[in-house]
């Protein structure tokens, strides 16, 4: 949100406008894939190049991530789109969640 | 077990799994049930999108997401049952079946679902899933299930390139 105070004390006559809080909607939202003992390593790398169209070695190295470190974030974006990411991969049984970058 | 599992190209359009046992026929048999969801497994099976972290977000999600995710898994299981009415016994190498090339990826899935269910219905983690020390009792077998499946699915993945 802009400071708008600048501008009020320059003397410039500001029209009353409803001011919302719009941070929260307007940060990018991370998919975030964690780790679980079952998925296999070759499927998780199919469903993040079916999913996210990423090249084999970048799909890997998500992949890896998940693996070594227990989590990764595989894409940052607007709201709605990391909703439509994380329900695809539901649909592939990959437990994900979306989570506000901050 | 004298015979050998194959899991094989018969053509352009089929593969074919023969080789199989009565016990391992018996496992196939059991990926739509295995792959069907219990009251144990629903909460991996149907996770939070925001683990609870934003609890309108999550039950919007029940309501409107989930219906549309039991559709795809039960579309995924009853493709396998379709496929299953074609195992047939092939004398001294026990079972055999075709599988159509387009239901890999709906075979794959399966597969997956039932690997997930089976280890969150009998509480495997990764230490019980590494370690052959417990194949005993329902655990044992669930282990063993989660594993046979397991290799199932890399046949099936190392031939797709779509899932």
């Amino acid at each position: 949100m802009a400071n708008l105070s600048i501008i009020r004390n320059a003397g410039v006559d500001l029209p009353d406008i409803e001011v919302r809080d719009s941070v929260s909607t307007d940060l990018p939202w991370n998919v975030v894939v964690h780790n679980d003992p079952v998925n296999l390593m070759s499927y998780v790398t199919k469903v993040f190049v079916k999913v996210f169209g990423f090249s084999e070695a970048k799909a890997k190295k998500h992949m890896l991530e998940v693996h070594q470190k227990g989590r990764s974030i595989v894409w940052s974006g607007a709201r709605e789109r990391a909703e439509f990411y994380v329900q695809q991969l539901h649909g592939y049984l990959l437990l994900s969640t979306i989570e506000k970058n901050s | 077990m004298s015979q050998q599992l194959v899991f094989r190209s018969k053509d352009d359009h089929t593969f074919l799994l023969s080789g199989l046992d009565d016990f391992l026929m018996g496992l196939v048999a059991e990926i739509p049930k295995a792959a069907t969801p219990g009251s144990g497994a629903e909460k991996r099976i149907f996770p939070q999108p925001t683990a609870g972290a934003d609890e309108e977000a999550d039950a919007e999600w029940e309501t409107f997401v989930r219906p549309d995710l039991e559709e795809q898994f039960e579309f995924n299981r009853d493709r396998v049952a379709l496929d299953l009415k074609s195992v047939r016994h092939a004398g001294k190498i026990g079972f055999e079946m075709e599988i159509p090339a387009a239901n890999l990826p709906a075979w794959i899935h399966a597969l997956n679902q039932a690997r997930l269910c089976l280890s969150a219905a009998h509480n495997l983690g990764e230490k019980e899933l590494e370690s052959s020390a417990r194949l005993h009792g329902p655990s044992g077998i669930a282990i063993f299930q989660i594993q046979f499946y397991g290799i199932l699915q890399e046949w099936m993945l190392a031939v797709t390139k779509d899932i």
